[in-house]
């Protein structure tokens, strides 16, 4: 009786979840970005390629179909957690947080019915990336039709993948420190860092590159192995034929742990969960009004508050003493070194000690380090640390509720410009003293593409802000940005002075920095018409 | 300070509509807006506050068109939101310093306005204390206090005593009483009390139509000679509740006494009463209303 209430309320909150997230329009975009995908894999622009000369398999069922679940598996891995990290949020954000949370729902059973709700939204994701395989496969595709090789390797990978992803995105939100943004930067962080070995690749990719490898080899007697890519790959190659995985005992093995794992992670996360309480702390972004504790004050101490007593004839009243307002006569205009100031103060306010003193250490690095390796350590964290800061600009409002009253004040658009500015301040005085370095060392390219960057980043920032109010697409998306052009020190894309070498880019990041501003202010302006 | 609307509408979304037709004049003094949940009050107050734009219609503001030069309203505007947030690590006195800078108030004259806002507000005691360690009741003083923060010649405050114990809600009305000297006070809620005490007109809407433009007397003597007191049984309080407006209900020893609005005795041992604002604003919803 009680496990068949349990799972009453599990499918209750599973189905709620579902209706919720799935009516939103942004929903229809993630559908029709993974339709898009399909496009992508028929016409062979994300592809495997593997070998020193780039063997991609002919378009045959098998070969298209196991592309779109290895495409299918990296976005659920990469996207997905970011698409799903919101089920909790949106109950602790959206209204009915206290409700559930003073519901004789367990715990347990909260977490799961969101976990399947998670699992669900990402089972439709792979659906229409299903759908449009087989759709396009039809227009496209070499060989006879066959639905099941086709589809199979979405089930087998993908699926394995969305339901593992649903899980950890749960975990995430129901453990306070890894709630907000750090959580975010560290999953990227892992998925980047953790190395892949068969026994642990939760995208199965291994199984499928050994087998394309073996055909190859049977195929082409002189293929030597290599490693393999995935994605746009250019220039010359040769095609193979690949009749895809056989699928055997110890794969399905293998696909079926890591579901199975999936509900482990759930249950596990219950540990950590706060049950929707207001006053967590970590992690927290909304102001909760505390109920209980040290630090929370209740109304009921405004009583203590010195009043008259009044006599009303045979009963007696409190009243408060009069108060009484005084008028204002400055002039109210706009004061733009107010503004920016009241924006940093505003910016870095809440930060954690560690933070501080990071960023304190980087600014003392950038004025000390040699030139060299010790630089460019201070300077890739330097690229990064401010990212909180960054992230929130034309999102605080929203977060926090006050976007009426920042958009009914005097400049409202100036207050973007503001926080904007504030975030230049903030990267400018960790990188600044090298790049001033560089430009009297006679490296003006390098100084000139971090001017720009400086610029770039919190003008990148400001637009995905603005646009779509959550600063998570600007945190992902940055830190691939990040990955590629800092860590890697890839000199084509390097605004961060990390390569040395004199960049011709500056310009480039300069267009980008002005055409994101132009997105952010008209975005807001927009707004505010 | 004048502002005045000429058909103004509000649509959100396919057919529904915050509030439509909406035309009136208002000058100096306190208005209070009333009208029951989902009247339109909170969609009116958010377009003149320009935090969205009339669908239709105009809305002018000492002349000038609100739409087309929404800064002539911002540059004089206080506004208390029915649902708003607060920054949680910051303290009252730093929240309130952003706000005022936003506002283009100079620092000193900021400081004191704060010092000023926090004692009439009674938060002077908390002022160092970050906000996410405030009650709600608390927060909706700080959203006062910023919302007062520039002396504004247009103040809409949405709600603003929800979650205020008794004592606060009496401070707050205290302080609109006292500002209404050359300015436009117009005050949303669903709380007849605490209009009664400070507006000097009053706009009733519901279903998102304007009902009536008037003042606290006028509405009243609407109702003069109609407002009734009669006992009745327990068991035939469902019967009275349903033939006439019953506007107060108290349980007594006989049974229970029944207040309610009717142009014709409504029974023969009901005894006409003085009719409060209250009845007043129940008999407009309930008699115009549905017209």
């Amino acid at each position: 009786m009680a496990a068949r209430n349990a799972l009453r309320q599990c499918v209750a909150v599973a189905r709620a979840d579902v209706l919720d997230r799935g009516r939103d329009r942004r929903f229809l975009v993630v559908l029709l970005a993974s339709a898009y995908l399909g496009h992508l894999v028929t016409v062979g622009d994300l592809e495997m390629a593997l070998g020193d000369n780039g063997f991609r398999g002919v378009h045959n069922a098998a070969w298209l179909g196991t592309n779109m679940a290895l495409a299918g598996s990296a976005a659920v891995a990469v996207f997905g957690f970011y698409y799903t990290k919101t089920a909790i949020e949106r109950d602790r954000h959206g209204g009915p947080r206290q409700l559930i949370a003073s519901s004789p729902i367990g715990t347990v059973a909260y977490l799961v019915g969101k976990w399947l709700s998670n699992l669900a939204l990402l089972a439709v994701v792979l659906g229409a990336m299903g759908v449009s395989v087989v759709l396009l496969f039809a227009l496209r595709g070499t060989g006879p039709f066959d639905p099941v090789a086709l589809l199979a390797p979405l089930a087998l990978f993908a699926f394995p993948v969305a339901a593992l992803v649903a899980a950890v995105a749960l975990a995430f939100e129901a453990t306070p420190v890894l709630r907000g943004s750090l959580g975010n930067v560290l999953y990227l962080v892992a998925l980047v860092a953790i190395p892949v070995v068969p026994a642990v690749d939760p995208l199965g990719g291994t199984f499928i590159v050994e087998s394309m490898q073996q055909a190859i080899a049977a195929q082409y007697p002189d293929y030597t192995g290599g490693g393999f890519s995935f994605g746009y790959i250019a220039g010359e190659y040769q095609r193979f034929e690949w009749q895809g995985l056989p699928v055997t005992a110890d794969l399905l093995l293998h696909r079926v742990a890591y579901f199975a794992v999936a509900p482990v992670i759930v249950v596990f996360a219950a540990v950590p969960f706060d049950r929707l309480s207001p006053d967590a702390g970590f992690g927290r972004s909304l102001p909760w009004p505390s109920r209980s504790g040290e630090e929370s004050v209740s109304d009921g101490d405004a009583s203590a508050d010195p009043m008259v007593t009044v006599d009303h004839g045979s009963r007696t009243a409190v009243e408060p003493e009069p108060v009484t307002l005084g008028t204002v006569d400055a002039a109210r205009t706009f004061r733009p070194v107010r503004l920016l100031v009241a924006e940093l103060k505003l910016a870095l306010a809440g930060r954690s000690r560690l933070w501080y003193a990071g960023y304190v250490g980087l600014f003392v690095g950038g004025l000390a380090a040699p030139s060299g390796p010790a630089t460019r350590v201070v300077l890739t964290l330097a690229w990064v640390w401010p990212l909180f800061v960054w992230s929130q600009t034309g999102v605080r409002e929203y977060r926090h509720g006050t976007h009426e009253l920042v958009f009914t004040s005097l400049h409202p658009l100036a207050q973007l410009l503001a926080t904007w500015a504030a975030s230049v301040v903030c990267v400018g005085v960790l990188v600044g003293p090298a790049a001033v370095r560089f430009g009297l060392a006679g490296d003006l390219g390098v100084a000139l593409a971090m001017a720009a960057g400086v610029l770039m980043v919190p003008s990148l920032a400001a637009a995905a802000g603005v646009t779509t109010r959550t600063g998570r697409v600007f945190e992902v998306g940055y830190l691939l940005v990040w990955y590629v052009a800092i860590v890697n020190q890839t000199p084509a894309l390097d605004y961060g002075g990390v390569t040395g070498a004199p960049s011709a880019s500056a310009a480039l990041f300069a267009a980008v920095a002005v055409a994101s501003m132009a997105v952010a202010v008209v975005g807001r302006w927009r707004l505010l018409r | 300070m004048t502002l005045t609307a000429e058909n103004l509408g509000k649509r959100w979304s396919g057919d529904v509509w915050g509030i439509r037709n909406a035309s009136l004049d208002l000058d100096d003094g306190v208005v209070g807006l009333l009208g029951p949940n989902g009247a339109g009050k909170s969609t009116f107050m958010q377009v003149i506050a320009t935090v969205t734009k009339p669908t239709e219609g105009r809305l002018y503001w000492n002349g000038a068109d609100v739409a087309a030069s929404p800064n002539d309203v911002r540059s004089v505007l206080g506004y208390l939101p029915q649902d708003f947030g607060v920054y949680p690590n910051l303290t009252a006195t730093e929240f309130l310093e952003y706000m005022a800078a936003l506002k283009g108030l100079p620092g000193g004259v900021a400081r004191d306005r704060i010092d000023e806002l926090l004692a009439v507000t009674n938060l002077e005691e908390y002022r160092g204390r970050k906000l996410s360690g405030y009650s709600g009741g608390m927060r909706q003083r700080v959203g006062i206090a910023q919302a007062l923060l520039n002396d504004p010649d247009l103040l809409i405050v949405d709600e603003p005593t929800v979650g205020l114990d008794p004592a606060e809600r009496v401070r707050f009305r205290n302080v609109i009483g006292d500002l209404t000297e050359d300015r436009l006070v117009i005050l949303s809620t669903h709380i007849v009390t605490d209009v009664e005490s400070t507006a000097t007109e009053l706009v009733v809407l519901d279903d998102g139509r304007l009902l009536t433009q008037t003042t606290p007397e006028a509405l009243i003597d609407e109702v003069d000679g109609m407002t009734w007191e009669w006992t009745v049984s327990s068991d035939r309080l469902t019967a009275v509740k349903r033939s006439h407006p019953v506007t107060k209900t108290v349980r007594r020893a006989g049974g229970v006494l029944v207040r309610a609005v009717s142009p014709d005795r409504p029974d023969p041992d009901a005894t006409a009463v003085e009719p409060t604002l209250e009845d007043a604003y129940l008999w407009t919803i309930e008699h115009d209303g549905g017209a």
